[in-house]
């Protein structure tokens, strides 16, 4: 059998129907006699083709499946299994916790954590590191770095900066 | 299509009502080699049956005639044109199209034998066919069955889609050439 398939067969179904109505595509293959095993399996799977239902769902082939889902794939997995390692955002507790942390990780996560004032008076910002805290043996290590300006204030705002623990 | 032009081929394979040269002689060369493509003609013609109308000739029947008729003609089998897998494929083609251009019997009794394959043959011909079908591109594999399965016309298909008959075409040839050639490969050596 050749391993192409030649325009007359390929243009022999274009009419419909069966294209051994054809007298002249008959003697065509008489005279090309190597080429009616292909021509007899493409006309069979036609004809099968015409018995399909018209509601079908395809496939998608492996060999045709993009690289680049795969690589999306992949991606996701390692988004989900970082967010599965992170955790939830825990519940506010009522008295607040030793240690102050973002929204996003649980305490268990969480290495060191830097507690600020950004103070904007007359004469400029100021920022001043009110405590700064760091886990060493699972316990917290407290330390006060400064308090906050008392005058001048027009504004105040405080923010909390956290070192997660390394996977 | 062209009518074919005159070229060293195979001479016309004999009529059924030929008279045989003569019993097949135990251990015959010429007859074993008949009989070791008697699988391959089976297919054939199974395929061919099962790409058209047929008219109550069982398969077994076809495949008799077509060996028996290639044993009669055996005189005119030249190797120097081409094998013997192609040369007797001809004359099954041949018995397969005296067949068809017969007039359907009538309806006969429980006996008769047809030609047409059974449900369950069917049904995993269509499964077999539609992970083909899976693997050509979108446009390739609507076409394909807005045209053979739906009985669209080109020029029906070219209103639907936009494309010029010429597209349509093309998108169609190569649809069935990709068909045909999934389906060679996926068939054993």
């Amino acid at each position: 059998m050749k391993s192409h398939l030649p325009q007359e067969l390929l243009a022999a179904f274009d009419r419909g129907g069966d294209p051994l109505d054809d007298p002249g595509l008959r003697a065509w293959l008489l005279e090309h006699p190597e080429q009616l095993a292909a021509f007899a399996t493409l006309r069979a799977q036609l004809r099968t083709l015409s018995g399909m239902p018209a509601d079908l769902a395809w496939p998608v082939p492996t060999s045709k499946r993009p690289w680049w889902l795969l690589v999306s794939g992949a991606g996701l997995s390692a988004a989900v299994l970082t967010l599965w390692f992170v955790g939830f955002t825990p519940a506010p507790s009522s008295q607040g916790s030793a240690v102050p942390s973002p929204g996003f990780a649980p305490p268990s996560a969480v290495r060191s954590v830097v507690v600020s004032t950004q103070t904007v008076g007359r004469d400029g910002v100021h920022e001043a590191i009110l405590w700064r805290g760091s886990r060493v043996q699972q316990a917290i290590d407290r330390h006060t770095v400064a308090s906050p300006p008392q005058a001048n204030v027009t504004s105040h705002s405080t923010r909390s900066v956290a070192r997660h623990l390394a996977p | 299509m062209q009518p074919p032009s005159p070229s060293p081929r195979p001479q016309a394979p004999a009529s059924p009502a030929e008279p045989a040269s003569g019993p097949v002689a135990v251990g015959d060369a010429f007859a074993s080699r008949l009989l070791l493509l008697a699988p391959q003609v089976r297919a054939f013609l199974g395929r061919l049956q099962s790409g058209g109308p047929t008219y109550g000739s069982s398969l077994d029947d076809l495949v008799q005639e077509s060996l028996a008729r290639g044993w009669r003609s055996r005189a005119s089998f030249d190797d120097q044109r081409g094998t013997l897998a192609t040369w007797l494929l001809r004359i099954t083609f041949t018995v397969y199209l005296d067949h068809r251009s017969a007039p359907p019997p009538a309806p006969a009794g429980e006996e008769s034998v047809s030609g047409a394959p059974d449900p369950a043959t069917a049904a995993a011909a269509r499964e077999h066919l539609r992970e083909l079908l899976a693997q050509l591109d979108d446009r390739e594999r609507h076409l394909l069955l807005r045209f053979h399965r739906d009985g669209c016309t080109i020029a029906e298909l070219v209103v639907e889609t936009g494309m010029t008959s010429g597209t349509i075409k093309s998108l169609l040839h190569r649809a069935r050439a990709r068909l045909w050639a999934i389906e060679r490969r996926q068939e054993p050596e």
